[in-house]
């Protein structure tokens, strides 16, 4: 319940913004990314020996919408299978800043989100008499993110750009707890594109 | 996107005929303070054995060996002992000593020609040094959250990566805690090194080494180190979400530890008990070579200059004096093996829950 009102807090913001970034561009962005997705510290190496793949779709508001560089919140639906770990279904948001230079840019985002797991551990609940039961594989954890990309947009100077992007996620699965590590750190390799959808 | 097989095996057989406690004079009362320790602990089943003079071996189970099939513990279930390996590891390179084919202040560099500027200082790192954890040498599973988040992500991955592969991945190259003999740092690494050395030594694979020079001889048949198939081994368990819910972790288990010189063997209460009465009974090392295997490391930068360790033994400072043995540990289970001189008595105590436990049971029981 704290996550949903944690991600609610953190979205309310976006409905002025809506209304305010529909005077200045052609609609709203459509984000589109494929991600390999390791229980790792941030690091390549997992990426490329048996990934497990996920996949994002999003879009974006501006706080601040220069030619030079953009305030951004963005609102996203993923998900991603762990082979031997789980599967997960997130909602989540991000506050973030780009930076374009000439047809690239940089960006780097913080964000917090809502994570639903189905477990590939099998799992066993205590009851009252001090046994153990089958529990459900699902949960629901909170998931911190940070990131960091670099992209490239074409047909800049129109009303329907198109961009391309990686970008290199952290997040975090909270509360976890073993061996007092109250995180479980995941990392994401996203490669995607970005275009607007006209009104 | 294919799913792993993380189904849980039930038991194969009933390979195991549990032989019957309840005749023992104190069996209601062992068994009611196993009920309250595994109950205390959280934990889904635990065994426990006792022996001392004046009365006969006493065993017990109490719940479940696996949850999946709410099979019930048996005193005579195989189970992960951890790091109760690094004894049965120790006696093996204390019997290469007894037989000079190794002297404790041989240097590792020497022994294993590979670590030379791979590991720092492998000039000066000895026998002595691995078998005592005063090497300075890291301990990856349990500093490396790299290591440790490697296992979850990819636990085939771990499971096929040779001891040669680990060092490589997680101990060349890496700086020592302190120069060797000066410090103490408990490091599975240690006994990674020791394993090679021993299969370099004797030429064997180091399961059968142990199998020749320990387990065949003590008839420990329910013991062994190589890496089976064996669906009788006790399910472990961890509660990795802090919530309660207990997680079936042995797939990690198993890929972090099975035919690993730090902690692969499988064995049973019996086998345990059986071991650490003849180690302490002269059956496997001679008086003076025991006498050093049980001598504590001394150094200043322990509290009061006692490491509490000897040579692949942990000394345990108990209400009735000092204890000699090992605990072991992973992420779901808790196993304990302990002799107390005193009264010559062992005590063996595991759960298959991966969480610390109160062991002070201990001294009510082995007075």
């Amino acid at each position: 319940m704290k996550t949903v009102t944690l991600l609610l807090l953190c979205i309310l913001p976006i409905g002025a913004t809506i209304a305010q970034e529909n005077r200045l561009v052609a609609g709203l962005p459509l984000t589109v990314s494929v991600f390999s997705h390791a229980v790792s510290l941030p690091t390549f190496k997992g990426f490329l020996k048996r990934p497990n793949f996920g996949v994002r779709v999003g879009t974006e508001f501006y706080y601040r919408n220069r030619p030079g560089s953009q305030l951004i919140q963005t609102l996203n639906v993923g998900f991603y299978h762990h082979r031997s770990l789980q599967t997960g279904l997130f909602l989540n948001t991000e506050f973030g800043y780009r930076r374009f230079i000439g047809n690239f840019y940089t960006e780097g985002f913080i964000g917090i989100g809502a994570l639903g797991l189905s477990q590939q551990l099998r799992s066993y609940e205590p009851t009252e008499t001090g046994e153990f039961r089958p529990a459900s594989r699902l949960m629901v954890r909170a998931m911190p993110s940070l990131s960091a990309g670099v992209g490239y947009r074409f047909r800049q100077h129109t009303a329907t750009p198109v961009s391309v992007f990686a970008r290199y996620e952290v997040f975090g699965e909270t509360p976890f707890n073993n061996q007092g590590v109250p995180v479980l750190p995941h990392s994401a390799l996203h490669v995607g594109t970005r275009l607007y959808m006209k009104h | 996107m294919a799913c792993e097989a993380l189904e849980v095996p039930q038991s194969q057989s009933q390979l195991c005929a549990p032989e019957t406690y309840a005749q023992h004079p104190r069996h209601q009362e062992y068994l009611a303070e196993l009920r309250q320790y595994q109950q205390k602990s959280g934990s889904p089943g635990s065994i426990m054995l006792i022996q001392k003079p004046g009365e006969s071996r006493w065993a017990g189970a109490v719940g479940k060996s696996n949850l999946e099939y709410q099979t019930d513990m048996r005193v005579c279930d195989p189970y992960r002992v951890g790091s109760i390996t690094k004894m049965f590891v120790a006696v093996a390179a204390l019997k290469l000593y007894e037989q000079n084919q190794l002297r404790l202040d041989d240097k590792l560099a020497t022994l294993l020609p590979q670590t030379t500027g791979r590991i720092p200082q492998a000039e000066q790192i000895t026998v002595r040094h691995l078998l005592s954890h005063t090497s300075g040498i890291v301990d990856p599973p349990n500093e490396s959250i790299r290591y440790q988040l490697a296992i979850p992500n990819n636990y085939r991955a771990r499971f096929e990566m040779t001891t040669d592969q680990l060092l490589r991945e997680y101990v060349y190259g890496k700086s020592l805690h302190f120069t060797p003999g000066t410090g103490w740092s408990y490091s599975n690494a240690n006994y990674w090194l020791l394993g090679q050395i021993i299969e370099k030594k004797t030429g064997k694979r180091l399961q059968t080494v142990l199998n020749e020079w320990i387990f065949q001889p003590l008839q420990l048949t329910n013991t062994y180190l190589e890496v089976r198939d064996d669906r009788n081994v006790v399910r472990g368990y961890a509660d990795l979400y802090g919530n309660g819910r207990l997680f079936d972790v042995s797939h990690w288990d198993r890929a972090d530890s099975d035919g690993e010189a730090d902690g692969g063997i499988i064995s049973t209460a019996a086998d345990l008990a059986t071991f650490m009465e003849a180690l302490f009974g002269g059956k496997l090392l001679s008086e003076s070579t025991l006498a050093e295997m049980i001598k504590p490391t001394l150094l200043p930068s322990c509290p009061n200059g006692d490491c509490e360790y000897g040579l692949g033994i942990e000394h345990w400072k108990t209400e009735l004096g000092t204890a000699y043995g090992h605990n072991g540990g992973s992420v779901g289970i808790e196993a304990n093996l302990l002799y107390f001189p005193h009264n010559k008595g062992v005590f063996v105590l595991y759960k298959n829950n991966g969480n610390g436990s109160d062991k002070s049971l201990m001294n009510r029981l082995m007075k």
